[in-house]
């Protein structure tokens, strides 16, 4: 039940990114705080202190002021595909604000789901993926059919019939001897 | 004060019972009829499911994941004339610390290297074998017999 009911998802990479450029997928981000109620006091100092620096590290990333009078802080974060990620930075010091801003700043913009596997590979498999004709006898392809000599039981060693056959100097159809087998 | 009636909704009644509904919603959203539509009914269906995903992952998932895992190495196995419970013990002997997960894997995608592994363990059988046809080992044939 679980499993059907909670959403779930292969891990995903936006286009190959990292493989050739690495391209940051934060394209906005939006800090809304108050200038004079102490929730937002936390927001206020990392204005202060933190925020032009990350605007100089990060010159992909557009970045907005917004005071907003009586209303609790939060951040809003907008991503390259179109999602959004809010995060309430109510009560947060200023360190926790970075560290929220990082963890945003690192995302793809897909959403957190649960991981059906934890990794992700084109190429899952450097020497091709097993077939049924991979460890079967080539010349297969080019036997025509009907091939009566095919058609007996693949016998692994000589049967007792066999042996007195042979001493008997009579080929047996089907046997070990006359079958086109690969060992 | 102008507002009086939001007076009479000060006393504290807890989370508003839409929103606990719409928990259970998104858990029971494919059942079947009543217990999917009727809050009621769905909860003792629910926590039976619950129950049940538990105990999935407790037990049976390793159970079943291992059996995958074994019809997946037997079947590769015997593509090349070896049986499975041999294979596993081989390949332990030889201090090879591959996991069921990793050998199904293999089977799969890196055949080649599950064939030679398949050829440690027909060599390694071999040399038991020819060890125990002289176990005294002080006969020596240098081939000659």
């Amino acid at each position: 039940m679980s499993n059907r009911a909670i959403p779930n998802a292969f891990v995903k990479n936006v286009l190959q990114n990292g493989l050739g450029r690495y391209i940051c997928q934060l394209q906005r981000v939006t800090l809304n705080f108050c200038k004079a109620t102490p929730s937002s006091l936390g927001t206020r100092d990392f204005i202060e202190k933190y925020l032009v620096d990350f605007t100089r590290e990060n010159p992909g990333t557009v970045v907005y002021v917004k005071p907003i009078r009586n209303r609790a802080p939060f951040l809003v974060a907008e991503y390259l595909n179109g999602r959004q990620e809010r995060v309430s930075t109510k009560d947060m010091p200023a360190d926790e604000v970075c560290k929220w801003l990082e963890h945003l700043r690192t995302r793809s913009g897909a959403q957190i789901v649960n991981l059906r596997k934890e990794w992700l590979t084109n190429t899952p498999s450097t020497q091709g993926v097993w077939h049924p004709f991979l460890n079967k006898n080539p010349s297969l392809a080019g036997t025509s059919f009907p091939a009566p000599e095919l058609y007996g039981a693949k016998t692994e060693s000589k049967s007792a019939t066999d042996m007195v056959l042979e001493e008997a100097g009579v080929k047996k159809v089907g046997s070990v001897d006359s079958a086109s087998s690969k060992e | 004060m102008v507002f009086l009636t939001r007076i009479l909704n000060i006393r504290a009644r807890g989370p508003d019972p839409f929103w606990k509904r719409q928990f259970a919603k998104r858990l029971t959203w494919n059942f079947y009829g009543r217990r999917r539509n009727c809050h009621k009914l769905s909860l003792n269906y629910l926590r039976r499911a619950l129950r049940y995903s538990t105990e999935y992952r407790s037990k049976l998932k390793t159970i079943n994941m291992d059996n995958l895992f074994e019809t997946r190495i037997a079947a590769g196995c015997a593509e090349h004339g070896v049986e499975y419970s041999p294979f596993i013990d081989t390949l332990r002997e030889n201090n090879i610390v591959l996991d069921r997960k990793v050998l199904a894997d293999l089977a799969i995608y890196e055949p080649r290297t599950f064939q030679s592994l398949c050829e440690v363990v027909k060599r390694s059988h071999a040399e038991i074998f020819n060890n125990n046809l002289n176990p005294s080992r002080r006969i020596f044939t240098k081939g000659m017999l």
